[in-house]
Parts: C-alpha cells; sequence; structure tokens
C-alpha cells in the first residue's frame, strides 16, 4: 500500500516535470539570435575554466537527439537545394517531395524547446480536453508560429533597408513579452476559477465538460505568436531566390509538421493524465485530491512560465 | 495501465536528456592550424553557413545585389552580424595541453558568397607554447544552441607551418584533437 502512494507521488511528479524536462532546459526557449549585436553589447557567456563543453549533449538519449539534429541539416539542405532546383526545373513530384521533407522538418525542429509544448501540456494536465480539441489547439499554435515568421519575412524581404536580424531579434522579444503577458493572463484565470470551484463545490472538482473555443484560441495564440526563425529564413531565402511560391509549399509543411509534433506530446499528456488518476479510481477521494493538486499546480506552472517568457524581452 | 506505464517509463527515459540541440542555423567547419616551431600561433576557422540563414544575411548587407561582398559590407557584415559572437567565445573553445585558452579576439575576418551560401573566415590568435606529446583540443559549439556544426572530422583541420612530428588529428567527443 505504501508502495503505491510513492507510486502516485512519482507519477504526478513524473507529469508535471515532464514537459519542461521533455522539452529542454527553461532557458532556452525563446532563443536568442547569437549573430545579431545588442545595442548594449550583449553578456559574454564564457565557459567557466576547465568546463569548457558545459551544455553538450549528455544522458541516454544523446545519440538519438543528436542523430535528429543531424536530420534537421540534412532535410535543411535537401529542402533549399530542392527549391533552388524546381525554380528552373519545374515537376509535380518535386513538389511533392518538398511537401514532405518539409512536414518531417517541422516534425522535428518542433520536438526542441518552446513551440508552446509547456503551455499546452500544463493546460491538458487540469483541463478536460476531447482529442478533436488537442488537434484544433496544436493546429492553431503551429499555425500562429509558422505564419506570424511569413508575415514577418514577407515585410523584411519586401523593405530592402530593413536590417533583418536586429529586427527579427526585436520582433521576438517583443512577441515573447506577448505571448509571456497573455499565458500569465490564462494562468490567472484559470487559478481564480479553480479556487471559485472550490469554494462552490465543498471540495468537489469539477472542472469544464468541455474547453470553450474562445480560451483554446487564445492558448493556441499566446502559444504560438513568437515567430518561427526557421520559417522566418525560409521566407527570406523564398524572396532572395525569387522562388516565393514554392517556399509556400515548404511553410505549409513545416507547420503541418509542428502540430502533428505537438499534437503527439499533448496526446501523451493526456495519457498520462488518465493513467495517474486511474491507479486511484477505486478510491475516489484521493483521485479527486490527485485532480485538484494538478489543478493547482499545472495553473501555478503556467503563471510561472509566462513570467519567465515575459522576462526574457529584457534579455 | 500495461499502456500507461510504457508512456511513463519512455518519458523517464527520454527526461534523461533534458537538453538537446534547437537548431536554427547550420554550419559547415575547416579548420587550418598555423603553427610554428614549439607553439600554436593561430587558428583560422572557416564557417560555410545553410542557404537559408545564408539569404538572410546576403539580403541584408550585400546591397548593391552583386552576390559578393566588398569591404564595405563585409564591415558591414562585421558589426552586424559578426562580432556579437565575442559573446558567445566566437562559439570557439581551446584547450592547450589540457587548459583553457579563452578567446580573447579574433582578427582577419572575411565574409563572402558561394552560391547561395555565406562564408565566414576569421583568425583566433592562440600564440601558446607546446611540449612534445601535448594535446591541442578545439571545440567548435554554440552553447545555446542556435546555431548546429556539421559533425566534426579530421579531414576538416588542415596543420599549417612547422607540423610537429608523428602529429595526428583526431576526433573525440565531438571535439578535434591534435596531438603530438
Amino acid at each position: 500500500m505504501r508502495f503505491q502512494k510513492y507510486f502516485v507521488i512519482l507519477i504526478v511528479f513524473i507529469i508535471f516535470f515532464t514537459p519542461v524536462l521533455l522539452t529542454g532546459q527553461l532557458n532556452s526557449s525563446g532563443q536568442s539570435n547569437p549573430f545579431a549585436s545588442r545595442p548594449d553589447g550583449g553578456t559574454a557567456r564564457q565557459p567557466e575554466a576547465g568546463q569548457p563543453n558545459f551544455q553538450k549533449p549528455t544522458g541516454f538519449f544523446k545519440g538519438i537527439w543528436l542523430s535528429f539534429v543531424k536530420a534537421q541539416k540534412a532535410m535543411n539542405a535537401y529542402l533549399s537545394n530542392k527549391i533552388t532546383e524546381i525554380k528552373n526545373n519545374y515537376s509535380t513530384i518535386s513538389v511533392i517531395i518538398i511537401l514532405f521533407i518539409s512536414i518531417a522538418y517541422g516534425a522535428f525542429h518542433a520536438l526542441g524547446p518552446g513551440h508552446g509544448k509547456v503551455i499546452i501540456s500544463s493546460y491538458i494536465l487540469r483541463e478536460n480536453i476531447s482529442i478533436r480539441q488537442t488537434v484544433l489547439l496544436s493546429a492553431i499554435v503551429a499555425v500562429t508560429h509558422v505564419f506570424s515568421a511569413l508575415i514577418l519575412g514577407v515585410i523584411f524581404g519586401l523593405i530592402s533597408n530593413l536590417s533583418i536580424i536586429e529586427n527579427q531579434e526585436t520582433t521576438r522579444r517583443f512577441a515573447m513579452l506577448l505571448s509571456g503577458i497573455l499565458i500569465i493572463i490564462i494562468g490567472v484565470y484559470l487559478t481564480v476559477r479553480s479556487i471559485k470551484h472550490k469554494e462552490c463545490s465543498c471540495g468537489e472538482i469539477q472542472p469544464d465538460n468541455k474547453t470553450p473555443g474562445w480560451r483554446l484560441l487564445l492558448l493556441g495564440f499566446s502559444a504560438g505568436i513568437v515567430p518561427c526563425p526557421v520559417s522566418l529564413a525560409i521566407v527570406i531565402f523564398g524572396i532572395y531566390i525569387q522562388a516565393f511560391h514554392f517556399v509556400l509549399i515548404a511553410i505549409i509543411g513545416i507547420s503541418l509538421g509542428t502540430a502533428v509534433t505537438i499534437f503527439i506530446l499533448a496526446f501523451l499528456v493526456i495519457k498520462i493524465k488518465k493513467g495517474a488518476l486511474n491507479i486511484t479510481e477505486k478510491r475516489s477521494k484521493k483521485a479527486a485530491r490527485i485532480q485538484r493538486y494538478l489543478e493547482y499546480a499545472s495553473s501555478g506552472f503556467i503563471i510561472f512560465f509566462g513570467i519567465f517568457i515575459a522576462l526574457s524581452f529584457f534579455h | 495501465m500495461k499502456q500507461f506505464r510504457m508512456i511513463a517509463v519512455l518519458l523517464i527515459l527520454l527526461n534523461s536528456y533534458p537538453l538537446f540541440s534547437h537548431p536554427h542555423v547550420f554550419i559547415d567547419n575547416q579548420l587550418k592550424v598555423k603553427m610554428t616551431t614549439g607553439k600554436v600561433q593561430e587558428v583560422r576557422i572557416i564557417w560555410m553557413f545553410d542557404a537559408f540563414f545564408s539569404s538572410n544575411i546576403i539580403m541584408q548587407f550585400d546591397r548593391n545585389r552583386n552576390k559578393r561582398f566588398e569591404p564595405g559590407e563585409i564591415e558591414s557584415v562585421r558589426q552586424g552580424a559578426f562580432q556579437n559572437l565575442k559573446n558567445f567565445n566566437y562559439f570557439t573553445f581551446i584547450e592547450i595541453n589540457g587548459q583553457n585558452r579563452k578567446v580573447q579576439s579574433v582578427r582577419d575576418f572575411s565574409a563572402s558568397i558561394s552560391g547561395n551560401r555565406l562564408i565566414y573566415e576569421f583568425t583566433v590568435v592562440v600564440n601558446a607554447p607546446v611540449r612534445p606529446g601535448g594535446k591541442i583540443s578545439i571545440w567548435i559549439f554554440d552553447p545555446t544552441n542556435y546555431v548546429a556544426f556539421g559533425e566534426p572530422k579530421a579531414a576538416q583541420v588542415t596543420i599549417m607551418g612547422k607540423k610537429p612530428a608523428g602529429s595526428k588529428i583526431s576526433i573525440i567527443n565531438n571535439k578535434y584533437v591534435i596531438s603530438y
């Protein structure tokens, strides 16, 4: 019995730390472009003496993750070559290849830190959300993330005297600030709602049966609003080599791939949540308590993460 | 329940690797290590960027759109898209006989265009003595994971000048190692 108790604690722990750990350390979300000049000169990030390989890949799955990076590099090179080639030598099969490679590229890329996975996972932990809604939410995040880059890329590409990398950095920082503020608002709203539920239902948790559409939209928008740097670079490439329409196919593919990865992670979180609650289903009081802890912890985590994202504006 | 346990185990295993590259820029590397008797003088580093990132820099800095960088444009590239790398140690971490050599400054920066790809070249001044039986280790990587460098290969390193007798280039733990 004691073992079961600790097992439940372990499961809840995994649920909360998986989104963070699975998607990378917190400090790597919203990475800034190291090439962009900073007005303040930037902050030196020198390694400590004797530790030149800090933050180098470690862990059991190092090889797999490194092969993901290698795969992205190969897909990146293949896509740029294919788009250049198709510009002069059009074929339908090449268009289909570009679409499929882009889907894979988007899916692999979205495995990295960011892309709204932490926020979505935390939200799923506390709310009842159907698979259909999860698909929709993943699509909203992916479309916002990729198509904000498309709009930005077109602006940068068309205004010839614009400093692309500096403006990209400025836009990224403001988008992070907006994203962070919206996420904090969502987190605070969910916390207030939890408290109200507790007050009115004598401890029984009664989450909404269905997440309303406006909340999905706001959540997806706030999680995806920071423009995707990869898509932005591809759009500018398309303008540079005058093959913008082919680049659009790549952008649609990357968006689809991103949505697939976000959905898979969200689906796993739904399954884990159900599993954790099923362990204690025979004792409904314990299940209700776990559900309540999940609610509070995930709201707190959403607020914390929102603050973290918003603060990156100042970095 | 079985399915849930499998997912939980999978996630625990995935957690064993908390940070992995989330690269937005890809670079292929080449190094030219210049040596004199008993000394590593400098390392010339050549980076070839992926075509997507390259187009961003070329669009911004090749003002006259002639697909080459003139001296004035190279200086703009240096100021606008290179000098901030000093905050990242120019992604270059050198260790000689087990001692870190912090990259203080670089010189002879140059930017050029080959096809659709951008090329940076710059020199890291090392000027450090090496003793027989010693080792020079060079890591090229981005600690922030914004940039992913191609997998290091011994063939990417050339020793210029006075090559120590019996010197050997190998790749150990993702770094270039010259032992002699």
